[in-house]
């Protein structure tokens, strides 16, 4: 009869520490490889739009007229397709996710025309 | 003569998470006639490829199914490779033999869970997909994901995985075997799995041929057809692969050879990691792949699957087509539904491991 | 590992047979539209080892179904019969799906022989609605928001006006040289 043969994992699990983790109580850490969400260093970015075109859902869009990067976060994949594509490497990965949300939301970063003067690069 | 009745079955079902319908004609508790239909996911990936670069495509290869997701991204750069004529370093494929063969252990403990769900073996479910967690684990330590990895490319991989990392998994690996053996014991010893499982929806290996079945529903019946085995997979043949495969051909053999394939791919990927060659990752892509067309297959956790791609000199692919494992292991389901008692049903449409999401792309 | 043999339609259900008889096993059925009709991709394997028979259909022209031979073929032909168009004769009765094989919204989508859009077009066409994305939306919004700057947008006052309006729309997480802002699309 091999009615049993549940029972002694059964009563190792008893006095086993919990594999589940407080989640609320305790946020998960995630390792530094971990592909999370795409940051844009807006600063050195050129707006070549290379990360536009090599976006597998279409979620960023570069306007170079009016100097805007675009993404959509919900509609990144995370593939990090971009950040390889970057010829700047003003994207990165960061490795924390975007969190839930009731509404959907559009990321826009502009970049602020440098003063003319030369002395001071950016503000 | 019993009463007839109809009995449909999907595409929302408590043991089936899988958007697939039939309806179940029945006689008295015997099921006579099965029809299947599919279509409910229909996303038109093949399709993607004429909008999508060639390199941009494989993200989207990947997704097409979540758990086989690095085999497709695999299958489909190895058919691009083979159309451009790319020699991929060794050690890119070491790597992609390493992470095709976890998922292999991932998708498969992952099925084990769903079998143990499907009879109510609530705590037997937990376990296994307790023992999962290990390998994904793994995945996120080493790829950044956790089921779509994103690390093949065409022309090799794009992360490497350093010394002691691998030198860790090897630790991590051999203890989750030991813990493998231990659940496999719950699995084939004890007698409410083998009250479900056993002398349920058997197939010979004439039917098995005369279906066309592939994976481990072929292995089980005894047909050890394994694209593992092919000339092509080198790396497969330096690892001494052998199929592994059943004679009884009834739903607890299917889940004996699930288990022991998920202790062989633990062992192939030890033997990954100890004979890792150093190298290059990748290689350089240049240019856009030629007029031509290539046919590539890989040996996924469901069977064999098979890529087609057809060039046309431009960023984009003319022409993609993949053929998954559970396209083709339908027609056996269907065809072992018949006869069956009704209770039995959801067993045997466990025991194929169906992918509908895959099957449709 | 694979070889293409090229026959006529006709010869089709001969070359099936034959490989049956030679006990290989079907292992797809693959079709693609070119400008001459369809192509159609018959894969045999046999010892890991691909024989493709490739036949071209003319578009109003029908082809003989397999499932005398290989029944379970009938999944790919009523796929390429809903999927593509291509007429299948005789698909064995019990699984004939007459169209009904794939719930499509739209009857046999990929029968236009369309040649890849170039890159560029294609981005244009995943902003539009349908993955979801609502990104068309914000390009267009910004356009008409920069239009009263427009005639000296080039000009360095002009670009930080833009940057102001930007500013007055929402709350912005303000990083030095940049102005991160989320927006609602509902």
């Amino acid at each position: 009869m091999n009615f049993f043969i549940y029972a002694r994992t059964m009563l190792a699990n008893l006095f086993r520490k919990p594999v589940t983790t407080e989640f609320p109580l305790k946020p998960k850490e995630y390792g530094e490889q971990v592909r999370g969400r795409v940051r844009n260093d807006i600063g050195s970015c050129i707006f070549c739009g290379m990360c536009m075109r090599n976006c597998p859902s279409g979620a960023i869009t570069v306007d170079r007229a009016t100097k805007t990067w675009t993404i959509n976060p919900y509609a990144c994949v995370q593939c990090r397709g971009c950040v390889d594509t970057c010829p700047k490497k003003c994207l990165e990965m960061v490795n924390e996710y975007t969190e839930a949300a009731t509404e959907k939301t559009l990321i826009t970063l502009v970049k602020e025309e440098a003063p003319p003067a030369p002395d001071k690069p950016d503000a | 003569m019993g009463k007839n009745t109809t009995i449909p079955f999907g595409p929302q079902h408590p043991v089936l998470p899988e958007p697939i319908h039939i309806d179940l004609e029945l006689e008295d508790e015997k099921v006579v006639r099965a029809i299947p239909s599919i279509g409910y996911i229909h996303r038109g990936l093949e399709k993607l490829v004429e909008k999508r670069g060639y390199q941009e495509y494989v993200y989207v290869a990947e997704r097409v199914c979540g758990i086989c997701s690095f085999g497709h991204g695999w299958g489909y750069c190895r058919a691009v490779e083979q159309l451009m004529n790319l020699q991929v370093p060794e050690r890119a494929l070491y790597l992609r033999t390493l992470w095709h063969e976890l998922s292999r252990v991932h998708s498969h403990l992952l099925w084990l869970g769903l079998l143990a769900d499907g009879m109510g073996f609530e705590s037997l479910f937990m376990h296994a997909w307790r023992l999962r967690e290990t390998v994904l684990d793994i995945f996120e330590e080493t790829t950044g994901g956790r089921v779509i990895f994103s690390t093949c490319k065409v022309g090799g991989v794009r992360r490497d995985i350093d010394k002691e990392t691998l030198d860790r998994m090897v630790t991590i690996l051999t203890g989750l075997r030991a813990e493998v053996e231990e659940m496999m014991e719950i699995f084939l010893e004890d007698s409410t799995v083998k009250e479900r499982l056993c002398g349920v929806g058997v197939m010979t290996m004439e039917q098995a041929r005369e279906w066309g079945c592939v994976g481990p529903m072929a292995k089980a019946s005894g047909l050890a057809i394994d694209y593992r085995c092919a000339e092509e997979e080198t790396i497969y043949h330096a690892l001494g692969f052998k199929p592994i495969t059943d004679t009884a051909g009834d739903c607890y053999a299917r889940c004996k050879v699930r288990l022991l394939e998920v202790l062989q791919a633990i062992d192939l990927s030890v033997g990954c990691c100890r004979q890792m060659p150093d190298g290059p990752i990748d290689m350089k892509v240049i240019g856009f792949p030629p007029v031509g067309e290539a046919f590539s297959r890989t040996e996924q956790p469901r069977g064999e699957a098979i890529y087609y791609v057809k060039g046309n000199k431009t960023k984009n692919l003319e022409r993609f087509r993949l053929r998954t494992p559970t396209n083709i292991n339908i027609p056996a389901m269907v065809n072992l539904l018949q006869g069956c008692e009704l209770a039995d049903v959801p067993m045997i449409i466990l025991t194929i491991d169906p992918c509908i999401s895959c099957c449709e792309r | 590992m694979q070889q293409m043999i090229v026959i006529q339609p006709q010869d089709l259900l001969k070359r099936v047979a034959r490989f049956k008889k030679d006990g290989c096993r079907l292992a797809q059925i693959l079709c693609t539209r070119v400008p001459e009709g369809y192509e159609l991709t018959y894969s045999f394997d046999k010892n890991y080892f691909l024989y493709n028979l490739r036949l071209i259909v003319p578009l109003e022209e029908s082809i003989m179904s397999v499932t005398s031979q290989f029944w379970y073929a009938f999944v790919w032909e009523n796929e390429i019969h809903d999927l593509v168009g291509v007429q299948v004769d005789f698909i064995s009765p019990d699984v004939d799906y007459r169209g009904n094989f794939f719930q499509l919204a739209e009857k046999t989508p990929w029968k236009d022989l369309k040649n890849a859009a170039p890159p560029a077009q294609a981005i244009k066409v995943n902003l539009k609605p349908g993955l979801g994305v609502d990104a068309s939306v914000r390009p267009a919004a910004k356009k008409t928001e920069a239009a009263p700057a427009a005639p000296g947008a080039k000009t360095p006052a002009a670009a930080a006006d833009v940057k102001k309006t930007e500013n007055a729309a929402g709350a912005g997480g303000a990083d030095k040289p940049v102005t991160e802002k989320e927006e609602k699309n509902g």
